[in-house]
């Protein structure tokens, strides 16, 4: 097969082999036509999700802020890399003042004990095909203990919103899509803190593409 | 080194290029010498792969459900099997949501989850692109105007975005508009289901909606 020309796209759409040499897709006007790299892996079943999988089910947050207690952990495996570019945050019953959401990540893997999967469910954005994920995912139904990152710790996103009174405030979804995300050498843990006055209930969705550290780096 | 070929470029014109199918076309540069991109999934719609429902008429409303009930969405889509989709946008605007908590919640799974019910609000699926050169989706979708029987998608559930608002009364400031346009979106190889929780704790909201979505073939997927 002919590599390194472009073509013009047809009717049918291209479908090169694995590790052939194909040609560069161009619609009618010349125009390149691209594949973002991360939804370009999550087509290639690499791209995972950790959720609720009954939505009446809600997490419980924190009353207040402890370093070792985050609402959600997702701990990637030494070897593969992960790149996280989606968190998706609903709070319910937030009767109390000032709640918060913090996303961050840190170097290592920082899971003590606790937490569990109950109510959630780590699966592949693509149905079927792909790999699986060298991740594991925590939630707070049961408390997460969590190694304080300390001073290595990466804040990515803050979010805060008083909620005195929830029968006039706005919607509390919290939807964190960053232009540029983080990269996350294994071992390394995201984490989100969810907390406030009255310990929030929400439903999230967090998501990701993983690739071998080996291919990451060279 | 083996030689590779090389690509041949050209610098955009006052006239777009008309390049015909299956032709080795010159790649569009800027005048700076940039190549003008088109995203897969906008030249997906513009070759005619790119789909929609909506209500079919904007005062037919569907309605929610009171509580949540895993095997009662108020949309469902169903993709056959060697057709896969990727959703990109999912409104849903909220009205007489007078009680509180009002949540909206999108998932997919693998199968078809489909058992019976739903359609007696009718959904409308058009082609987004207007002379429809594909003409109909593959997919089914039925709306919860009679209620959707679906089987439970349970452990393979991927919840993929929660909505709440609380609107414990007849708010003044909130909005119930539901907008879900992700950066990246999921990839439903068919057979697979596409569904959309409504439901509130006291009151039952109403709904106008609307899915779109790319379509083709499954094998063009990566192996």
């Amino acid at each position: 097969m002919e590599g390194g020309t472009t073509l013009v796209r047809g009717v049918t759409l291209p479908k090169y082999p694995n590790d052939s040499d194909g040609s560069i897709s161009l619609d009618s006007m010349g125009n390149l036509i691209d594949c973002d790299w991360i939804q370009a892996r999550i087509n290639a079943g690499y791209g995972f999700n950790f959720a609720n999988i009954t939505p009446d089910t809600t997490i419980t947050g924190s009353t207040s802020y402890a370093a070792t207690d985050p609402a959600i952990l997702v701990q990637i495996a030494s070897g593969t890399t992960m790149v996280p570019f989606y968190v998706n945050i609903a709070l319910e019953d937030s009767a109390g003042v000032d709640n918060y959401v913090v996303i961050g990540c840190d170097t290592a893997a920082l899971y003590a004990s606790g937490g569990g999967t109950a109510g959630s469910a780590l699966n592949s954005l693509r149905t079927t095909g792909g790999g699986t994920s060298a991740a594991t995912g925590y939630n707070g139904k049961t408390a997460i203990v969590m190694t304080d990152p300390g001073a290595t710790e990466r804040t990515l996103y803050n979010w805060v919103n008083q909620f005195a009174d929830v029968a006039t405030d706005p919607p509390r979804v919290i939807v964190w899509e960053p232009k540029y995300p983080p990269v996350l050498i294994g071992p390394a843990t995201l984490y989100v803190y969810v907390y406030g006055g009255t310990a929030p209930e929400f439903q999230y969705s967090v998501q990701w593409i993983e690739i071998p550290t080996a291919n990451f780096t060279q | 080194m083996r030689d590779y070929g090389t690509i041949e470029t050209q610098v955009h014109s006052a006239t777009l290029p008309a390049y015909r199918r299956y032709t080795k076309g010159k790649m569009t540069l800027n005048r700076m010498g940039n190549p003008i991109r088109m995203d897969w999934k906008q030249a997906l719609v513009n070759d005619g792969r790119g789909y929609m429902l909506a209500n079919a008429s904007p005062d037919l409303v569907v309605s929610g459900s009171v509580n949540y009930a895993a095997t009662d969405p108020v949309i469902l889509m169903v993709v056959p099997s060697g057709f896969t989709i990727m959703p990109f946008c999912v409104t849903v605007a909220l009205e007489n949501a007078t009680g509180d908590d009002n949540w909206v919640s999108i998932g997919f799974d693998t199968g078809d989850l489909y058992t019976s019910g739903g359609e007696a609000v009718a959904l409308i699926v058009n082609n987004l692109r207007s002379d429809s050169p594909y003409g109909s989706s593959v997919c089914k979708a039925y709306s919860g105007g009679t209620a959707i029987v679906m089987v439970d998608p349970a452990a393979g559930e991927r919840m993929i975005f929660h909505w709440v608002d609380p609107f414990a009364a007849t708010d003044k400031r909130a909005c119930g508009v539901v907008q879900w346009e992700p950066k990246y979106c999921p990839v439903l190889v068919g057979p697979a289901s596409f569904f959309v929780y409504v439901y509130a704790a006291t009151t039952a909201p109403d709904i106008q909606c609307g899915i779109q979505w790319v379509e083709f073939e499954s094998e063009a997927l990566p192996e």
